[in-house]
């Protein structure tokens, strides 16, 4: 992040702070004094330079005090044991003692009578109130009274960093007449980052006042290494002279922080300020420290608390909306429908459904090239699966035009390959959420100081922003896709289903009239070879009409073998797998014409041919067949002088790969309303024995064929004045 | 008894239709019947070479299988290979008339529910009986 950007102009020392490598300074502050001690055999690698000034050690004196730390060391964890009490010249003082970096520091302080034992009672009774708080705001007043009241600094803050480091004051105790930044906001470079990366691994610093010189290592680097001492966790450690100018300031000259790291991460600060010099007890240091230690884990529990609540909360609503969901069949039908529980649950102003090329604007969203400009401008990001910003602007600049309806932005990609998205827009919110709410307070006019221009820079960076999008509404972008995925999934399944079903269904069907066409035709057969035993047998009892009676059953038995046969044959082709090959069309024809003759001849009927003739991928067989029941019907429905029939082929206007064959006859025409009918099995539009019989299956026949390969077939026509098939083979 | 016709055929109406057909022959000849393709192998077995039929009429709807089992039967015998045999079915597919003259069959005829078309075949199959050499 370009921290410049973000600072009103004349702040550049801010900015030069986060470079500086402030655990490294080679000095200390001189409220006490530091040796540095190889490892293990204790002696004087470094030496603070007020160390013989402070506490009257001399490096003569030295091995008296190495046999003390020794003793210790030998016990366990120096740190662990710390504070101890050594003495030096006769004096008695309390050291810190931590193993840092291959070396082991002391820190020297004055002896104090106060323990951590004393404390403990005013520890458990906080620890007691900050559990049983609920509400946020109350616990970090209690928080920032506690230390308050302990310590005895003048101003006690509870800080907390955003997302972007960038820190607000949560909660505040004042026990002096000194301003208060409760609500105020701080920019993240009043913080830099590595001092924030101190902060999360130390738990306490503390400077008692900020007006002192620094007291330098001697010599400055280990001799041992050639490297400056890692003073990380040495409580003496001296600071940035930035830092300090930026606390006197603020008219601060003690100053503590104490750090609350929440999940592994700093959440926050409990900051500390007076404006004179206040030095702490080990004891008090000790009690901050467990303070803040628990104050990090209950503030971890309350947000988990927190969060498991909005969550219910989000879920109960998506469940409801994926119920109602789940009973739709058309995705897009279906979020249009829902719009108000769309944006409900995603607590957005607008949306966007983008599927299948077909985009819908719901509830208040940027103008439809605007949202045609954010889709393109998505499909090059990454979108898996899902992709969320606060702040539209800052990825994509052209937003700003519209940041008041759209400055945050949710995305979900509903295909892995297919542009299909549904967007959610959240509005532009100029103030920064606040747990509590509470109001600016605004500042006196006479403190010059960093805060009061810092808050100033902090507004500007304000605007374009939404509020940021929680886990659960991440959480219920993700299930919506899943949702969609699902109905997607289960009307494909329904549909592979039908289809399934289906095929067995024609196979059965299929199989039931082969079946049926051969078994049944034994006892027609029997029917008609009776009807002419009783004529042979019995033609000279009956009468004229009872033997026409019995020639009647046996013409109707024959019907019924051609109706049998004819169903025979048109199941077979059902069944038929086509075989495509590439087939010559002309030819085709050629030789259709050629085995039909003899009927053309006795017609008398002119067949005529125009057009193109493709050779394409056909079942030559079956489409002989077509043609030869085309022909067939042209010159039996037909009762002109002068049969003519046209055979042709042209090409598809739609289609430009597709040709259209047809066959034209100037016969008795169909009726519209019969168009669809004459393709039905058995099911011929006149008597049976006008327009030479016939069992009427030869057009199903036809249908049956022009679909096995994928074509389509249509009729034109006008009453008395001829009928054209249309039709194509793919 | 004499050398007649041998009828394979399981359904009586179909069966009484041929044997009236063979009964309006000048010298009509002495039918056999059997119904199944195992009581065809029984029969035959059965039969002294004086008995034998010297015509066979196959239908290939039997009661325990296909005809067609029969005409391989016939042809791989010594003593009955020589007996031409006429297939007389309902079975309408163009590639069966083809393979039951390729298994030996002497012609193959289509049974019909017409009248007209019934009584010409029946004609045309009994006509072979008095055509045989004697």
């Amino acid at each position: 992040m370009d921290e410049a950007t973000r600072i009103a102009p004349g702040e550049d020392a801010l900015t030069a702070c986060s470079r500086e490598p402030i655990h490294i300074p080679g000095s200390i502050q001189p409220n006490g004094a530091l040796l540095v001690l190889s490892e293990p055999e204790l002696e004087i690698l470094q030496v603070s330079a007020n160390c013989e000034a402070f506490c009257g050690w001399e490096p003569s004196s030295h091995p008296a005090l190495a046999e003390q730390l020794r003793s210790v060391v030998a016990q366990g964890d120096p740190a662990l044991l710390s504070p101890i009490r050594l003495h030096i010249g006769g004096h008695p003082f309390d050291a810190s003692l931590h193993r840092h970096d291959g070396v082991l520091i002391v820190e020297i302080e004055k002896p104090s009578p106060e323990t951590l034992a004393s404390l403990h009672r005013r520890l458990q009774k906080i620890f007691a109130e900050l559990r049983d708080t609920e509400w946020l705001e109350e616990f970090h007043e209690r928080t920032a009274r506690f230390v308050g009241e302990l310590t005895g600094f003048e101003r006690v803050m509870v800080y907390k960093f955003d997302s972007d480091w960038h820190g607000e004051v949560v909660g505040e105790h004042l026990s002096a007449p000194v301003d208060s930044y409760a609500g105020h906001h701080f920019p993240a470079s009043d913080i830099p980052t590595q001092a924030r990366a101190l902060y999360a691994k130390s738990w306490l610093r503390l400077i008692p006042d900020a007006t002192y010189q620094p007291v330098p290592l001697e010599p400055a680097l280990n001799p041992r290494t050639g490297k400056p001492t890692d003073l990380s966790f040495a409580m003496l450690r001296s600071v940035s002279p930035i830092h300090l100018e930026y606390l006197r300031n603020m008219d601060v000259t003690a100053s503590m922080s104490i750090s609350i790291i929440v999940e592994g991460r700093l959440w926050g600060l409990i900051a500390c300020h007076d404006r004179q010099p206040r030095i702490l007890p080990y004891a008090i240091r000790a009690a901050c420290e467990i303070f803040g230690q628990v104050v990090s884990l209950e503030i971890g529990a309350k947000q988990e608390t927190l969060r498991l609540a909005e969550h219910v909360l989000a879920t109960k609503i998506q469940t409801r909306f994926f119920d109602v969901l789940a009973k739709e069949q058309n995705i897009v039908e279906a979020l249009i429908k829902y719009t108000p529980d769309l944006l409900n649950f995603m607590s957005a102003i607008g949306a966007v459904i983008r599927v299948g090329g077909r985009t819908e604007l719901l509830g208040t969203t940027p103008n439809e090239t605007q949202v045609e400009e954010i889709l393109t401008w998505l499909e090059g990001q990454t979108v898996r699966p899902l992709f969320e910003t606060d702040s539209l602007r800052e990825v994509f600049p052209p937003a700003d035009l519209y940041r008041e309806k759209a400055s945050g932005l949710l995305a979900v990609k509903l295909s892995r390959v297919e542009p299909h998205y549904v967007l959610w827009f959240r509005p532009e919110v100029v103030t920064t959420r606040t747990w509590a709410g509470n109001p600016n307070k605004p500042l006196a006019d006479d403190l010059r100081i960093h805060p009061r221009k810092s808050f100033v820079a902090w507004k500007q960076t304000v605007t374009g922003h939404s509020l940021p999008w929680q886990e659960a509404e991440r959480q219920g972008g993700r299930e919506l896709v899943q949702a969609l995925n699902a109905m997607v999934l289960r009307r494909t399944e329904r549909l592979i289903s039908l289809n399934t079903e289906l095929e067995k269904k024609n196979t059965d069907l299929n199989s039931f009239a082969y079946i049926a066409a051969h078994d049944l035709k034994e006892p027609l057969r029997g029917i008609a070879n009776y009807c002419i035993f009783m004529q042979e047998d019995h033609g000279e009892e009956l009468s004229q009409e009872a033997i026409r009676k019995v020639e009647t059953i046996s013409a109707l038995a024959a019907q019924s073998e051609e109706l049998l046969d004819a169903l025979n044959h048109f199941s077979k082709i059902g069944r038929m797998e086509i075989s495509r090959k590439e087939t010559d069309t002309r030819e085709l024809i050629a030789a259709v014409l050629t085995s039909m003759e003899s009927l053309i001849k006795r017609e008398k009927a002119t067949v005529s041919q125009e057009g193109n003739w493709p050779t394409l991928a056909c079942d030559p067989v079956l489409v002989r067949e077509v043609f030869s029941n085309l022909i067939s019907n042209g010159i039996r429905y037909n009762n002109k002088a002068e049969k003519k029939l046209v055979i042709g082929v042209r090409d598809n206007p739609e289609r430009s790969d597709q040709s259209v064959f047809y066959v034209q006859d100037n016969g008795i025409g169909i009726r519209e309303k019969h168009f669809e009918d004459v393709f039905r099995i058995f099911r011929r539009l006149h008597a049976h024995e006008d327009y030479g019989g016939g069992t009427g299956a030869g057009l199903a026949i036809v249908k049956s064929i022009v679909e096995k390969h994928d074509g389509r077939i249509w009729i034109t026509s006008q009453p008395d004045q001829g009928t054209t098939f249309n039709f194509t083979l793919k | 008894m004499k050398r007649g016709v041998l009828i394979v055929e399981d359904l009586d109406s179909d069966f009484e239709m041929i044997q009236r057909g063979f009964g309006r022959l000048a010298e009509p000849p002495a039918i056999l019947r059997s119904n199944s393709v195992q009581g065809t192998i029984s029969l035959l077995e059965g039969t002294q070479a004086e008995e034998r039929p010297r015509l066979i009429v196959l239908d290939l709807r039997l009661t325990d299988g296909d005809g067609q089992e029969l005409l391989a039967k016939f042809r791989e015998h010594p003593e009955w290979n020589s007996i031409p045999v006429l297939v007389w079915s309902a079975w309408s597919d163009p590639l069966a008339a083809e393979s039951c003259q390729a298994q030996g069959a002497r012609g193959y005829y289509r049974k019909a529910a017409e009248a007209k078309t019934a009584r010409e075949t029946v004609t045309h199959i009994t006509s072979h009986w008095a055509s045989l050499p004697s």
